[in-house]
């Protein structure tokens, strides 16, 4: 775990591979109620769930107190995503900075395929009460 | 699928409603790796300023990306694009609307893009997501929409 404080923008994490499972898939289908049979029947990823498991992965890499608020999230897709298909996450820090008793955290993150081909990028902020940061 | 020419602004999306239950926390905690005790434990979550457990923000921003899916169809997934934010929690047993609209729709070299404004609202009232979406389609007209077509 890294401190929240010893974070300077720019900062990159080390990349994490992720080997998607079908019942794994079928686990987050599952807890959001997802409705398409592209995603439920089919053999693809909903989108948002890569974004889950970025923010799944960077929560293991950062000490985030119990008091964070996720306030924004941005996602851009270029998938589809198979449900078998390996996954390499990539975040880096974009802002790390104090206001109004808050700390704003700000991680950039990517996934990237077998192929090498770049199938989500987004963007996680997040905000810590500063006397837990 | 929708055909991108038929879209214009104003056109509601499929809108989604869900119930979310302290089970679908526990899933998507499991799925996700999200194991904040926010999420999962009630005398933990007693000791916040929330007062009880709250619903991971991701895991109702997944009910925007049902909406889309099947506003869209496979474009969701190869095309789309978010930009939201969490205004207020969602707790066990509320029930959510995820609604939108389509704000602009703009072409160019074959390519359609519809720019959409999204939410979802507590049965309260409360909009406790908002912010914007969007889908790249070709055109009817497009070469990459004949293709897609036969």
């Amino acid at each position: 775990m890294t401190n929240l404080a010893e974070l300077p923008a720019g900062h990159e994490f080390t990349p994490v591979e992720r080997r998607l499972q079908p019942q794994d898939v079928h686990r987050y289908v599952q807890a959001v109620q997802e409705s398409n049979d592209m995603f439920q029947e089919g053999d693809l990823v909903p989108p948002a769930a890569l974004g889950a498991y970025a923010l799944g992965i960077i929560l293991q890499e950062v000490d985030l107190p119990a008091g964070t608020v996720h306030a924004a999230q941005d996602m851009s897709f270029s998938g589809p995503v198979d449900k078998r298909e390996i996954i390499v996450f990539r975040a880096k820090v974009a802002q790390n900075s104090v206001r109004g008793g808050w700390r704003f955290l700000a991680i950039d993150f990517t996934g990237a395929d077998s192929r090498d081909k770049q199938v989500i990028e987004g963007r996680s902020t997040v905000l810590v009460p500063e006397d837990n940061g | 699928m929708v055909e991108a020419d038929l879209v214009k602004a104003g056109d509601p999306l499929v809108s989604v409603e869900r119930t979310v239950t302290q089970d679908n926390i526990g899933q998507y905690a499991e799925a996700s790796g999200d194991f904040n005790p926010l999420h999962l434990d009630p005398d933990f979550a007693a000791t916040t300023h929330y007062g009880r457990i709250v619903a991971h923000g991701m895991l109702v921003l997944a009910y925007i990306s049902d909406m889309m899916g099947r506003s869209f169809g496979r474009r969701w997934p190869e095309s789309g694009r978010l930009k939201v934010r969490f205004r207020a929690p969602v707790y066990p047993g509320d029930h959510v609307t995820a609604s939108g609209e389509v704000r602009k729709v703009s072409s160019e070299d074959g390519l359609v893009r519809i720019d959409c404004a999204v939410r979802c609202i507590r049965r309260d009232g409360e909009e406790v997501i908002n912010g914007e979406a969007s889908v790249t389609m070709p055109s009817a007209n497009s070469k990459e929409h004949k293709e897609d077509s036969t």
